[in-house]
């Protein structure tokens, strides 16, 4: 069975839950054949998607304001961005906006945008309601769920509607073939690309010049 | 294949007993599934890591599986956490030991004690014939008996062959040959290469050869560290992918490898063929452009002024701090990760100052951390160890680790490190930032009024050596660009770089101007931009300004809103 790497970037406001929705979504998944992971910043989780194997390979962000310069670095490459809101604080929403419009501009081409309004399981606080958030995704045609991580909802279906939305092998080119021949910072604007440096597009074969053959 | 039954079934090669004065002639088949590379780690370890990763869920154990599941479950992106897990050693029964109690015995490198700095030690044993550094001394220095390492066919293999006399070749050469007999498939393969890249006769070894001494005589006709070693992923790449089609291999390397781990095996000989004999060269490089260009000394100044500061100023917020026990075991892994030539073994060595990082702030307080925690308590790591080094390391790692591993877990923390490391490097910055009053941060661009907080993040143009130039041509609007312009080079030196990237058929036409507000002036060749940034970021009054390259001859260009340029 065809194995995918898939990378997925988590993001949004600090205390919104971001870890803890991987760490529900993997807690799971702890097979002695596979190696864990050294930290909850990065983790994995393989899942069977139709044929294929679906490994994604997720890269949380610090939310801190601090930090907002480095995300281009996390987010570039992915497959799909996890952009998580704290359903009982509107300013994590209006915070999960501005990451929608950054990664439209600076984010990888046809990155699968997934958003999640974390602690549903604390309604009375709630502050954005569900149907403007899910009018919000719908108008980005994002995917939309509440979750709580808590309470283990729905962050499986996260995941598995991101399994379905990544485009087939031969058409999106991401598998793991896909990741060396399919340039991933292709859309990425140049200053990306100086920022962070490591080449992932493939390298020209010329010969270097100082270099004859006898 | 006795190494691999070996393998499989030895319990624990770490404890088990070793006769120490055993006869050289033969290769112990311990040693070499000691020396087995990351991407076999010896299952009992293996189960090590994962019994503490099911403690920690309370689950219960798991039943010991076959290594070969291991292997067949393997993946490219694994290789970085499979050398982590080696690291699980740590983690045994005496791993709380090896964090709080390293700091005396760290460097008493007696065999036998099995604690956890100890099996520490021998596991960096392991990796030493890795480090690009002479063979000789290496062998006298090891606490490991000698006969754990087949001396001889080490020497048939890499460095050994610029130390050892030629005569002495040649029987080594013979003696190595029946050892091969011995190896595991990879060992082969690995040694094969390495053996041909040294073999002028061969077109693969003048290749090798002939780069390294360019190398090695040319290195100053490269204008930074970041295109050197451009340069040289590009020619490991390139060499790898005419291995894969000449016949010189023999036996051909599809009869060694199974085909999905060819790639990885070349990868490795690569570095050995070229990483290991330019080390000294590349490290010498890469600091001479660095300590030219100026950004050594102000690296030296922002570390030394992040590090008088309190975790909490570096956004950490509950975590526990490591101790400065801690700090100088951190330093002293950083320091094994300067020796090494390879990168992935440079980012196993980060792996595990990033697992040490994790267990300090776990074992405090018994929860899970992510980003938001780890990032803040790694930047303050960072600045804690002092380290200016680790800039070029970083930067060794970031161009020269295969491109297939950057997705995965030493990917990740590779990119943490080099963001925590450009946080401390724009510490002053960041700092002057913060004093601008709360009306003007109101004015700053989009991105920066996501949140109110107290702080204002620097943008990815504002970090020193970058600069965003815009290109304003007539008919086409507003291209820009961030260049990586150093703080001395002059505005002449910025148009040249801009003709070069914008691809500008008439510089002679075109010259840098700065436009603040509605003002535009042209820059004197001898100006220095970089200055004029700074200096406009620390006018009380913030300003938007832009750097536009553009025809000195505005007549047919209309008149620029700096609007137009917002980004």
């Amino acid at each position: 069975m065809a194995l995918r790497e898939l990378k997925v970037c988590l993001l949004g406001d600090t205390g919104v839950g971001k870890s803890s929705i991987v760490w529900r979504f993997v807690e799971d998944s702890f097979d002695p054949n596979i190696n864990p992971t050294i930290g909850a910043s990065f983790m994995t989780k393989t899942v069977q998607y139709q044929n294929e194997l679906h490994k994604f390979l997720i890269w949380d962000t610090a939310g801190q304001e601090r930090f907002r310069a480095l995300a281009p670095m996390y987010y570039r490459g992915s497959a799909a961005a996890i952009i998580v809101y704290d359903i009982t604080k509107e300013e994590s929403f209006q915070t999960l906006k501005n990451w929608v419009k950054e990664l439209r501009q600076h984010g990888p081409p046809n990155i699968v945008v997934a958003i999640a309004g974390n602690k549903c399981d604390l309604s009375d606080a709630r502050e954005v309601t569900e149907k403007d958030a899910k009018d919000y995704a719908d108008s980005i045609h994002a995917i939309f769920v509440e979750t709580s991580a808590k309470n283990a909802i729905n962050i499986n279906e996260v995941f598995i509607e991101i399994s379905q939305r990544i485009p087939a092998v031969d058409s999106g080119r991401r598998g793991r073939e896909g990741f060396q021949t399919a340039p991933a910072a292709v859309g990425d604007p140049p200053h990306l690309l100086l920022m962070t440096t490591p080449r992932v597009s493939p390298e020209t074969t010329r010969r270097p010049s100082n270099i004859q053959p006898e | 294949m006795p190494e691999t039954v070996c393998w499989v079934t030895h319990p624990s090669p770490s404890s088990s007993p070793v006769p120490s004065s055993a006869p050289i002639s033969v290769p112990s088949p311990l040693r070499t599934s000691l020396r087995q590379p990351p991407i076999a780690p010896p299952d009992s370890i293996e189960d090590e890591t994962i019994e503490r990763a099911l403690t920690k869920l309370t689950r219960p154990s798991p039943s010991p599986s076959g290594a070969t599941d291991i292997l067949e479950g393997q993946r490219l992106s694994d290789m970085s956490i499979s050398t982590s897990s080696t690291d699980s050693l740590d983690f045994s029964p005496s791993f709380l030991l090896s964090v709080s109690g390293a700091g005396p015995s760290r460097r008493s490198r007696a065999t036998g004690d099995s604690s956890g700095a100890e099996e520490e030690e021998e596991e960096e044993e392991e990796e030493e014939e890795d480090y690009g550094i002479s063979v000789g001394s290496d062998l006298e220095a090891s606490p490991l008996p000698p006969p754990l390492k087949p001396k001889l066919q080490r020497s048939g293999g890499g460095g050994g062959t610029f130390v050892l006399p030629r005569a002495l070749k040649g029987k080594i050469r013979k003696m190595s040959g029946m050892f091969s007999s011995l190896m595991t498939p990879e060992k082969r393969a690995l040694h094969r290469i390495v053996e041909l890249s040294q073999d002028k006769s061969s077109y693969f070894g003048c290749l090798v050869q002939d780069y390294i001494s360019f190398l090695q005589e040319n290195r100053g006709c490269h204008t930074s560290g970041e295109e050197l070693l451009q340069t040289l992923r590009q020619f490991i790449t390139q060499m790898k992918a005419y291995l894969c089609q000449s016949s010189e291999l023999d036996p051909p390397i599809e009869s060694l490898i199974p085909e999905d781990q060819i790639d990885q095996v070349l990868e490795k000989a690569m570095h050995k063929c070229v990483l290991k004999p330019l080390k000294g060269t590349v490290d010498a490089a890469l600091q001479d452009f660095q300590v030219s260009s100026g950004a050594w000394q102000q690296l030296k100044e922002n570390l030394a002024l992040a590090r008088t500061k309190q975790p909490q100023e570096l956004g950490v917020d509950g975590a526990v701090p490591p101790d400065p026990v801690a700090i100088e075991k951190i330093r002293h892994k950083f320091h094994n990760m300067f020796k090494m030539y390879s990168p992935e073994k440079k980012v196993s060595l980060l792996l595990r100052v990033c697992k040490l990082i994790y267990t300090i702030m776990e074992d405090n307080s018994g929860r899970m951390y992510g980003a938001d925690d780890f990032l803040p308590m790694l930047t303050y790591v960072l600045a804690q160890c002092d380290m200016p080094e680790l800039d070029a390391e970083i930067q060794y790692m970031m161009e020269l680790l295969d491109p297939s591993l950057l997705q995965g877990e030493g990917g990740y923390y590779l990119t943490s490190a080099y963001g925590a490391m450009s946080l401390i490097k724009n510490f002053q910055e960041e700092q002057a930032a913060r004093v601008l009053s709360s009306e003007t941060r109101n004015t700053l661009h989009q991105w920066h009024r996501r949140r109110t907080t107290q702080r204002f993040t620097p943008c990815v143009d504002d970090f020193q050596n970058y600069l965003r130039v815009a290109l304003q041509e007539a008919g086409s609007g507003c291209t820009a660009k961030t260049l990586l312009v150093r703080p001395h080079f002059k505005a002449k030196e910025v148009c040249e770089l801009c003709a070069q990237k914008f691809k500008v058929p008439d510089p002679e036409n075109h010259a840098l101007f700065l436009l603040v507000g509605d003002t535009n002036q042209q820059l004197a060749p001898d100006t220095h931009p970089q200055r004029i940034k700074a200096e406009i970021h620390s006018r009380p009054q913030l300003q938007h300004f832009h750097f536009v390259y553009r025809r000195v001859s505005s007549a047919s260009v209309p008149e620029l809103n700096g609007n137009n340029l917002s980004s």
